[in-house]
C-alpha cells in the first residue's frame, strides 16, 4: 500500500495527504506511465508478470522560480501598496491587474503587512481557503465553495460507485499501484477500449506517456468551453496554466419561471413584456459575442488538441451554427462527463483540474480481499482513503501488515465495532451501512445494524444511511430496528424519524386491507353500473328504429319532470339528450301520434273483448282493417322518428353548447349519465356534464374514455 | 455646431503624463471667479452660448450631493426623477443640444449616480435594475452605447468603480467576471486600487479624459502613481465646501462639470483648471484652430 509520494518529505507539509494522492497529469514525472497496464475495471486483476517490485516514486521537486526584483528606473512607475517598482508602464499596469496586488490591497486595508511575490505563491497553494484569493463571486452562493473544497477528493469516491466508472480509464502502474483518469482526456468517451487487444493497449499507453512529456510551448492547448443558461465561460489551458479566458453573462433565463425566453416562445404564445424582449435581445447578443470570441480565439483552436465542451440543450447553439461548429479543429471535441455547475471562470478551472486529475485507486491487495470477504475489507478500503486517524493502535505496523492484521481478525466483532466508532470521529466517511442502504438491500441493512454498525455516521455529503435509502422497504428496516433498539443509538442524529413497532405495522396493514376492500367494492359497483348502462344503450339502439314502445304512451310520462330513469323511451331520451326546444315540440307531436295509435288500438281491442264469442267471425274483417290502420300508424311513426332525427342532427350542427344552457333555461337539467332529472338537486359537475351522483360521474367518464 | 466642437475635442485629446497639478495652491485662476456664477450668466443672457458655463452649481431637492442623483458621461447624462423639474432643466439647458439627458430611476431608487457606472462606450447597471428601466435606458441612449445589467454582489457600481473612456479603477472585491464585463462593455483597462486607503474608489475620486480630482488625503506619491496609471493629471481636493466624497459632490465630463451648490469658488476654480474646462470652451478651440488655419493660409 504505497501512496504516491508516501516516502517523500512533502507529506510532512500542511497540505492534506488526500490532495497529494490526486495529482494533475501534467505534474507527473515523465516516467510515470512506464510499463503500465490498462485495466478494464478498478477491480480486475493484472497478469503476474506486471506485478513488478515495489518502487518508490520521487515527486518532482517544487522549485519555485525566484522572481528577480526589477531594476529601479522611472520614479513614478511604482506600486506604493506592494512597495514595488517597475521598468515600464506596461509592467506597472499589469501589476495593478494582478492577484498579488489585489491581495496586498486587501491586506493593507485590513491593517496587515503585505506579502512578497514569492511568499504569495506559497500562500495561494496552501491557504487558498483562508484568504480566498479568487474573486468573491456575487453570482455564486457560498455553498458552492464548500462543495468545491470537498469535490477534489471525493469525486474519486463517487466515481467508484457511480456511472463515472465507465468514463474513466484505470491504469496499473509499474509499482503495482492503480490510478484512474478520465477517458475524455485522451480519447472520446464513446470509444470502447478493447482491453484484450495488445495493439490498442499499447497505443493508449503511448498516448498517456506522451501527455507527461508534452512540451509546454502553447502548441498543445486544451480548451474548456462551458455554456448554459445565459452564462458562457471559455478557458484556454496550456498544461496547468491558463493562457486565455473569457466569460460572458447575459440575462436570458426567465426569472422564477426558468427556461430561456426562446424556449418559452417556441412553446407558443410569445410574451410581449419588456423583460421578454430584453431576453430575446440578450440571447442574440450573447450568441454574437460568443461567436466573435470564438473567431478571435481561432489561433488557440488551431493549436488545440482537446476541446472540452459542456453546452446542454439549446445552449449548444452558442457554440455551433446549426451542425457546424463555430470553431476550427472540431474533431477534437470531447464532452465533459462531470457535473458542471454554472459556467464561470472558476468552474472552468475546476472542471479542467478534475479532468486532468490522476487519482489513486484502491490497491490490488485490498481488491483481492474485497472479493473474498464482504464487510471488513470495505472498512479497510475506506480507512485507506484517509489513512492516519486510527493509526495509533497499529502505529508500529507496516501498511501491508496492517491489512493482514485486519483480515486475520475478520470474524472479530470487536474490530468492526471499533472501526465503527473510529469512523464516528471522522468528519466524512461512507460506511458499509451507507452502501447497503443505498443499494436498497434491506436484509443487509438489518444484518449490519444487528452487527452494531452506527447509523448516525454521516458520509462525505453529510447524509446518514437512512437518508440514502431509496425505498420504503429499507427505510422501514431502519425504523423497525429503531423500535427494537430505541436507546442504542441517537436516532435523532441518524435522521430516522420514528420507530416502527409490530403493532403499528399490523394496524397499518389492517388499514391498508380495509382501504383495499373499499376500493374493490367501489370498483365492482362501478362495473355493475357500467354494465347496466351498456345494456341500456344496446337496448335503446335496437329499439330505436321502430320506436313502438307501449310505455311511451303512458299518460304519466307526459310531464317530463316525473320521468323515471329506468323508463326507456327513445324519442324522449333523444329529446333530452339534445335538449332543444324544437325537439321537445317534435317529441310532443310524436307522442301525440303514438297516443292516437294507442287509442285506436284500444278502440279495436275493446269491441273484441265485448263481443266475446262473435270474435272469430268478425275477427278476420277487423284484423284486416286493423292491419291497414296499423300499417298506416307505423308509417306515420316512422316518418315522425325520421323527422325527429333530422331535426336533432341539424340542431347538433347548429349549436352544440347552446343546448345545455337552453335546457337549463327551461329548468330541465338531466344527469348526463342516467338521464334522471336533476331538478331540485345540487348536480355534480365535470366539464360541461352534470351528474346526479359521483358514481354516475365515474361511469360516464369511463364511457367517454372508452370511446 | 456643438457636436462638431465635441468632435474637435475628441480629435485634439492628448495625454499629459508628465503634467501634474499636485498642489492645490498652484492653481490660480486667471479668470474672474464669478464667470461661472449662474446669476452672472443669467444677466449675460443671450451671450451664454459664447461665454458658456464651465462648471454649474446646482442642488437636487435641497441636497448638494448631486453626484448621487445624476451620472454624466461624454455620450449621455442620466438624471434622477425629482419632485421638480429644476434639477433636470439645469442639465437640459447645458447639455440638451449635445447629448441626451435621460430621466430615469434605477431599481426604483433615485440614486442613479451611485448605482450605475458608464462612459461614452457603455452603461453598466446593477442587478437591482428592473426590466422596464433597462428597456427605457436602452431606448433613450444612443445606439453605440452598450447598456448591460451585471450580476454583481456589490450593487452600488458607482461607488465601486470610477472610470473615464479609457481606464477604470475598481473596488478590490469585484468579481472577476464583473471585471471582464467592465473591460468589455466600457472598453477600458481595469485596475484594482484604492484612493487614499479608501476601497470605495468610485466615491472618492472623479476623473474625465482630461483630468481628475481625488480624495484630499491622498499622498503625493499615491497621486503620482495614480496619475501615471490613469494617464491623466490629478489633484487632491474637495467639493461642497470641504466634502471629501468627491464623486457625490460633482459630475464631470470632458467639457462640462456640475457641482453641488455648496461648492466654494476656490473649489470651483480648482475643478475648472484640473478638468481643463476652460480649454474645452468653444472660443478656446476656435482660437487654437484659427492659428493653424491662418498658418495654412499664409
Amino acid at each position: 500500500m504505497v501512496t504516491i509520494g508516501g516516502e517523500s518529505p512533502c507529506t510532512s507539509r500542511m497540505t492534506p495527504s488526500q490532495e497529494k494522492r490526486h495529482r494533475s497529469i501534467f505534474e507527473l514525472p515523465s516516467n510515470f506511465f512506464d510499463s503500465c497496464r490498462l485495466l478494464p475495471s478498478p477491480h480486475s486483476s493484472v497478469p503476474d508478470h506486471y506485478n513488478a517490485t515495489l518502487q518508490t516514486l520521487q515527486l518532482p521537486s517544487n522549485d519555485v522560480d525566484d522572481i528577480q526584483n526589477s531594476v529601479v528606473s522611472a520614479p513614478r512607475l511604482t506600486c506604493n501598496t506592494c512597495k514595488a517598482q517597475f521598468d515600464s508602464l506596461q509592467d506597472q499596469r499589469s501589476h495593478f491587474k494582478s492577484d498579488i496586488h489585489r491581495f496586498n490591497v486587501k491586506l493593507t486595508i485590513a491593517g496587515k503587512s503585505i506579502v512578497k511575490e514569492d511568499d504569495f505563491e506559497v500562500l495561494t497553494s496552501d491557504f487558498v481557503k483562508d484568504y480566498d484569493v479568487s474573486s468573491i463571486s456575487g453570482s455564486e452562493s457560498d455553498d458552492d465553495d464548500d462543495s468545491e473544497n470537498e469535490s477534489l477528493g471525493q469525486n474519486v469516491l463517487r466515481g467508484k460507485s457511480g456511472e463515472s466508472f465507465k468514463q474513466k480509464l484505470f491504469v496499473c502502474l509499474q509499482t503495482g499501484q492503480r490510478v484512474s483518469l478520465w477517458k475524455c482526456l485522451i480519447m472520446n468517451v464513446s470509444e470502447n477500449v478493447l482491453y484484450e487487444d495488445e495493439q490498442v493497449q499499447k497505443h493508449l499507453v503511448e498516448r498517456l506517456k506522451s501527455l507527461t512529456v508534452e512540451p509546454r510551448d502553447n502548441t498543445r492547448l486544451r480548451i474548456v468551453l462551458l455554456a448554459s443558461g445565459g452564462h458562457f465561460a471559455g478557458c484556454v489551458f496550456d498544461g496547468d496554466t491558463v493562457v486565455a479566458h473569457k466569460t460572458f453573462h447575459r440575462y436570458v433565463v426567465r426569472a422564477k419561471a426558468g427556461k430561456k425566453q426562446s424556449s418559452k416562445d417556441a412553446s407558443g404564445r410569445a410574451a410581449h413584456s419588456a423583460g421578454a424582449s430584453l431576453r430575446r435581445y440578450n440571447e442574440l447578443a450573447l450568441k454574437k459575442e460568443v461567436h466573435e470570441l470564438l473567431t478571435i480565439w481561432r489561433p488557440y483552436f488551431d493549436a488545440s488538441i482537446c476541446i472540452f465542451i459542456h453546452a446542454p440543450s439549446s445552449s449548444r447553439q452558442l457554440l455551433y451554427d446549426g451542425d457546424k461548429p463555430c470553431f476550427t479543429n472540431p474533431q477534437c471535441v470531447r464532452n465533459i462527463g462531470l457535473v458542471v455547475r454554472r459556467p464561470t471562470l472558476r468552474e472552468a478551472k475546476r472542471v479542467y483540474s478534475q479532468l486532468t486529475l490522476v487519482s489513486n485507486e484502491a490497491d490490488e491487495k485490498e481488491i483481492l480481499q474485497s472479493n473474498q470477504q464482504d464487510v471488513v475489507p470495505n472498512c479497510i478500503a475506506k480507512r485507506n482513503g484517509t489513512p492516519p486517524v486510527n493509526e495509533v493502535d497499529m502505529a508500529g505496523l507496516d501498511e501491508n501488515d496492517k491489512a493482514e492484521a485486519c483480515s486475520s481478525n475478520q470474524n472479530d466483532e470487536a474490530l468492526i465495532l471499533s472501526n465503527g466508532e473510529n469512523e464516528n470521529e471522522l468528519p466524512a466517511k461512507s460506511t458499509p451501512l451507507h452502501e447497503a442502504a443505498q443499494s436498497g438491500d434491506s436484509e443487509k441493512v438489518m444484518e449490519l445494524l444487528e452487527q452494531g454498525l452506527d447509523p448516525c455516521i454521516k458520509d462525505e455529503r453529510g447524509r446518514t444511511p437512512y437518508m440514502l435509502a431509496p425505498d420504503k422497504d429499507v427505510r422501514n428496516t431502519f425504523r423497525r430496528f429503531m423500535a427494537l433498539n430505541l436507546d442504542r443509538w441517537d436516532w435523532h442524529a441518524a435522521k430516522v424519524p420514528s420507530a416502527l413497532t409490530k403493532e403499528m405495522e399490523e394496524s397499518q396493514a389492517a388499514k391498508q386491507a380495509e382501504k383495499d376492500a373499499k376500493r374493490k367494492a367501489r370498483a365492482k359497483e362501478l362495473k355493475k353500473l357500467r354494465k347496466a348502462k351498456e345494456k341500456k344503450a344496446q337496448r335503446s339502439c335496437s329499439e330505436q328504429p321502430t320506436s313502438v314502445d307501449p310505455a311511451a304512451s303512458d299518460p304519466t310520462s307526459s310531464n317530463p319532470s316525473n320521468r323515471q330513469p329506468s323508463i326507456c323511451r327513445p324519442g324522449a331520451s333523444f329529446c333530452v339528450a339534445f335538449g332543444g326546444v324544437c325537439l321537445v315540440l317534435v317529441c310532443v307531436w310524436g307522442k301525440w301520434i303514438m297516443e292516437r295509435a294507442k287509442q285506436a288500438e284500444k278502440e279495436t281491442t275493446a269491441p273484441t273483448s265485448a263481443t266475446g264469442q262473435s270474435q272469430p267471425k268478425t275477427g278476420v274483417k277487423l284484423s284486416k282493417e286493423e292491419e291497414i290502420r296499423r300499417a298506416q300508424d307505423a308509417e306515420r311513426e316512422k316518418r315522425a322518428a325520421a323527422a325527429e332525427r333530422r331535426i336533432a342532427a341539424l340542431k347538433i350542427q347548429a349549436n352544440n353548447s347552446a343546448t345545455t344552457s337552453e335546457a337549463e333555461k327551461n329548468g330541465d337539467i338531466y344527469c348526463s349519465c342516467c338521464n334522471s332529472s336533476l331538478a331540485g338537486k345540487v348536480p355534480f359537475h365535470r366539464y360541461n356534464y352534470k351528474y346526479c351522483s359521483t358514481s354516475c360521474m365515474h361511469v360516464h367518464r369511463e364511457i367517454l374514455e372508452d370511446g | 455646431m456643438k457636436n462638431e466642437n465635441y468632435q474637435a475635442i475628441e480629435n485634439f485629446r492628448y495625454w499629459l503624463p508628465t503634467l501634474h497639478f499636485c498642489c492645490v495652491a498652484s492653481l490660480q485662476s486667471p479668470l474672474p471667479l464669478c464667470s461661472s456664477d449662474p446669476i452672472l450668466s443669467w444677466f449675460v443672457g443671450s451671450k451664454i452660448s459664447v461665454l458658456s458655463v464651465m462648471a454649474t452649481r446646482l442642488k437636487f431637492e435641497n441636497s448638494c450631493e448631486i453626484g448621487a442623483f445624476s451620472k454624466l458621461t461624454n455620450a449621455y447624462c442620466l438624471v434622477a426623477i425629482g419632485g421638480s423639474e429644476n434639477f433636470y432643466s439645469a442639465f437640459e439647458a447645458e447639455l440638451s443640444d449635445v447629448i441626451p439627458v435621460v430621466k430615469t430611476s434605477i431599481g426604483g431608487t433615485r440614486i442613479v449616480g451611485r448605482l450605475c457606472i458608464g462612459n461614452k462606450n457603455g452603461l453598466l447597471l446593477p442587478h437591482t435594475t428592473t426590466d422596464q428601466e433597462l428597456q427605457h435606458l436602452r431606448n433613450s441612449l444612443p445606439d453605440q452605447v452598450r447598456v448591460q445589467r451585471i450580476e454583481e454582489r456589490l450593487s452600488a457600481l458607482g461607488n465601486c468603480i470610477a472610470c473615464n473612456d479609457h481606464v477604470a479603477l475598481t473596488h478590490t472585491d469585484l468579481d472577476k467576471e464583473t471585471e471582464e464585463v467592465i473591460a468589455d462593455v466600457l472598453g477600458v483597462e481595469v485596475f484594482r486600487q484604492t484612493v487614499a486607503g479608501n476601497i470605495l474608489v468610485g466615491s472618492y475620486c472623479a476623473f474625465s479624459n482630461k483630468g481628475g480630482l481625488v480624495h484630499p488625503h491622498t499622498s503625493v506619491e499615491d497621486l503620482d502613481e495614480l496619475s501615471t496609471l490613469l494617464q491623466v493629471p490629478l489633484v487632491a481636493g474637495t467639493v461642497n465646501r470641504g466634502s471629501e466624497v468627491i464623486a457625490a459632490g460633482m459630475v464631470v465630463n470632458d467639457w462640462t462639470a456640475f457641482c453641488g451648490s455648496d461648492t466654494t469658488a476656490t473649489e470651483l476654480s480648482v475643478i475648472e483648471s484640473v478638468f481643463k474646462l476652460r480649454e474645452a470652451q468653444p472660443s478656446a478651440i476656435v482660437d487654437e484652430m484659427r492659428k493653424s488655419l491662418i498658418e495654412s493660409y499664409v
